[in-house]
């Protein structure tokens, strides 16, 4: 019977040398599953602030480019125009929208004739990422509207977006950047959306504690930037740590310069203080310190100017000048004298010039037996007019005198037509010579 | 008398030698059939795959097999793939983890294993990688389709609310992006525990990093191929003198039968009128002699969308007729892009 036991003791041995030779006897422990912690994965809160804007009721028109194929629509500007217009001032977009939003091309003799035109009115003007160049005479009108006439100009660049506004904003010693910045330790909603809260003392910083950027690129320029983005604030094209200014200013601080675009555009104006940061904005869009020279032609009148003829005889020829005033929103008033306090247009032949003989006098102009200026030699009167613009005390006059009838309104019409700028002898004063 | 001693003694050593036999047999039949059988290591192996509601159905099959094949003690998992979408992706982190609980799994990162790809790989018991491997990028991408400043909804739709059609705003989306981008470093964090020698924010830069950088910085466990996959399986696993099963071919041989009980039926009378065209091509295939076992073998992704019951999957003209919105995204990845994107405006 103890043969039966051979069975089970060689099964089990078998059972046991097979085990020891296929496993080694240590068993497989699972490590334990991590639980997603659901209560601390909350998303990230912004801080939206509401900003009351009172805005400084002021005159003026600010233009904004769109015949450069600029990369941006209308609606994403409303906000910050819809400011400048609640600071009395006229907004005039150019250029034509395109269906999908941004704007079309224009061809460029179209382009410099409409730029040059609306820049002798404007006050400041907004050009937000054109997709085309400006050329060097584009470039050169801006840089003169800016850098001797007083106007203020705002470039706005944006990461996300293709630009060319390097070929501006190279005249003023500013550069975009083809980066973005980021910032993983601190931001809102997204490495991208970078919080910045150094600023230089400013008008355009004024009262701006943190504002919310996002997606913006570096600007370098002649200086440190009006903002500086904090140490952990990183440019994706610099391995460097900084500093980067997605804002600065240039041209005797009359160009400022916006890395984002973005955060101008709603709901993100109400974060932060963006929204005071726009306001600010708006009042550097508003405050320009224009100055006109002759070829701004009527744009430095007032909402009206007198006309006043030195003679009866000319007061049609005051009323064909009242009609070209109009015609460029400034309401003309025909008058026999001059009134101190207003600007006005006199008309008149050289015998006529008593009246505006001191602006004469003080543009180093003669008109009694020869034609005579600082800038030419004398000139016999026959068949000449002469233009001579005079500023001060808060009012512009206009001397328009010829030593004929004749002559004075081929001087009108070439006024009308804005072909007196073809001879001007120097910023203030026209010689002309009628054949 | 002799013959009589002598079958006696034949009698009692082959009556011996029989229970020798039936011993032997016995605990050879109770250990290669009762328990624990003779040890195999399951090898799933994933080419460069992006990671998708489809792909990811393909790969659960071969995990779910893995998991419950008896046989199977360890698993290795040759990997490739640059991630995918986010749901999918977490599915494979999901059933890999799964798989872990009940057996050691083993990654071996081939090429690129990055974004989704790594994410599945953090289900692993051990991760080797490859010295040249690029491993890691974690993140998450938003694509959001919809418009930047939204239109209100037409007259003649009515919502219930704000958010109803497209479920929140731009910006909403976005905290939400950021908030899966937590969940995924959480994961990390988690799963590498003190092995991980970066920080936080340096893995959520979304860097893809080398083989041996990733190791060096606890993102993989070892630099190693293969075999040294194997060989680490077998020791968490307790095996010594293992083999190997083919998980991808036993998955691709059930579902080719069970393609065939389905199909039989219909194959006399396949036509394009009865069955949609790409089953019908499949029919004709199968019923090529030349094409062997496996060579009317469908795609699984495929297939299962023909195997469904009527109405799953529908198009949204089937599904929706007459409803005048487009049913679309916000779309979520874990999905490693690449660098070559001409077309980004970096030109100016």
């Amino acid at each position: 019977m103890w043969r039966l036991l051979i069975v089970p003791v060689l099964a089990v041995l078998v059972f046991v040398a097979a085990y020891f030779y296929f496993y080694t006897g240590r068993g497989y422990t699972a490590p334990p599953n991590p639980e997603v912690p659901v209560e601390r994965l909350a998303p990230p809160v912004s801080l939206v602030r509401s900003y009351d804007d009172i805005p400084r009721i002021s005159q003026g028109k600010l233009v904004v480019d769109g015949m450069h194929a600029n990369n941006f629509s209308k609606a994403e500007a409303s906000a910050l125009l819809g400011m400048v217009r609640d600071r009395g001032y006229e907004v005039e977009v150019l250029g034509e929208s395109g269906r999908f939003g941004g704007f079309l091309s224009t061809e460029p003799r179209e382009r410099y004739r409409t730029l040059e035109e609306q820049l002798r009115g404007a006050d400041s003007l907004v050009v937000v990422m054109p997709l085309e160049r400006y050329t060097p005479a584009e470039a050169d009108l801006v840089e003169d509207f800016v850098l001797n006439k007083g106007g203020r100009v705002l470039l706005v660049g944006d990461a996300t977006r293709r630009h060319e506004l390097n070929t501006l904003a190279g005249r003023f010693g500013l550069d975009y950047q083809p980066d973005y910045l980021f910032n993983q330790v601190e931001y809102d909603l997204n490495f991208q959306n970078i919080l910045v809260r150094d600023f230089l003392p400013d008008e355009t910083t004024r009262g701006v504690g943190q504002i919310a950027l996002y997606s913006t690129g570096s600007i370098r320029g002649p200086g440190p930037g009006l903002a500086t983005a904090d140490g952990n604030t990183r440019s994706s094209m610099s391995e460097s740590p900084g500093p980067f200014y997605p804002l600065a200013k240039a041209g005797d601080g009359r160009v400022l310069a916006l890395g984002d675009f973005t955060f101008m555009i709603p709901p993100r104006n109400s974060v932060q203080d963006n929204g005071r940061l726009m306001a600010n904005i708006a009042d550097f869009l508003t405050d320009s310190e224009r100055s006109y020279t002759l070829s701004d032609f009527p744009h430095f009148f007032g909402e009206e100017a007198d006309i006043v003829p030195g003679r009866p005889s000319l007061l049609d020829l005051a009323s064909v000048l009242g009609g070209a005033l109009s015609g460029y929103g400034v309401a003309p008033v025909i008058r026999n004298a001059t009134d101190p306090g207003r600007d006005a247009v006199f008309l008149g032949l050289y015998d006529d010039a008593g009246p505006v003989s001191q602006y004469l006098q003080l543009a180093g102009v003669r008109v009694d037996g020869s034609v005579r200026t600082p800038f030419t030699a004398d000139m016999d009167p026959e068949n000449t007019g002469v233009i001579v613009l005079h500023q001060g005390d808060g009012r512009s006059v206009l001397a328009v005198l010829a030593d004929s009838g004749e002559t004075l309104k081929e001087l009108v019409s070439l006024l009308e037509s804005g072909r007196f700028r073809d001879n001007l002898a120097g910023e203030f004063t026209g010689v002309y010579r009628f054949e | 008398m002799f013959s009589a001693i002598g079958r006696a003694i034949v009698n009692r050593y082959v009556g011996t030698f029989l229970l020798v036999v039936l011993g032997i047999a016995i605990g050879a039949l109770a250990f290669l059939y009762v328990w624990p059988g003779k040890p195999k290591i399951g090898i799933i192996d994933i080419p460069f795959t992006i990671i998708t509601d489809d792909s990811a159905y393909v790969i659960g099959e071969f995990l779910d097999y893995a998991r419950r094949a008896p046989n199977i003690k360890a698993v290795v998992i040759r990997l490739n793939s640059p991630g995918g979408g986010a749901a999918a992706s977490e599915q494979l982190y999901l059933q890999t983890r799964k798989l872990r609980e009940k057996k050691p799994v083993v990654v071996v990162m081939n090429d690129i294993v990055a974004s989704g790809g790594y994410m599945m790989g953090m289900g692993a018991s051990h991760i080797y990688a490859k010295p040249s491997s690029f491993v890691g990028n974690v993140g998450v991408i938003l694509f959001f389709p919809g418009l930047f400043i939204p239109n209100p909804p037409p007259e003649q739709i009515m919502p219930t609310g704000p958010s109803k059609l497209n479920g929140g705003g731009r910006r909403y989306f976005v905290g939400v992006t950021d908030q899966l981008k937590q969940g995924f470093a959480h994961i990390v964090l988690s799963e590498r525990g003190s092995r991980l020698k970066m920080s936080t924010d340096e893995l959520l830069e979304g860097k893809i990093y080398s083989g041996i950088e990733s190791a060096r910085t606890g993102l993989v466990d070892e630099v190693g191929g293969d075999a040294d996959a194997y060989d680490k399986a077998a020791e968490m696993a307790g095996i010594s003198n293992y083999g190997v099963v083919d998980v991808n071919a036993e998955v691709f041989r059930a579902f080719n039968q069970r393609f065939k009980r389905i199909i039989e039926p219909l194959q006399d009378g396949a036509s394009e009128d009865t069955v949609p065209p790409v089953m019908a091509g499949w029919l004709r295939q199968a019923q090529d002699p030349a094409a062997g076992e496996f060579g009317a073998t469908p795609r699984i992704d495929m297939m299962r969308r023909y195997l469904m019951p009527s109405g799953m999957g529908a198009e949204q003209e089937r599904a929706l007729p007459g409803f005048p919105l487009k049913v679309n995204g916000p779309n979520i990845y874990y999905l490693y892009v690449g660098p070559d994107q001409p077309d980004w405006g970096s030109d100016r």
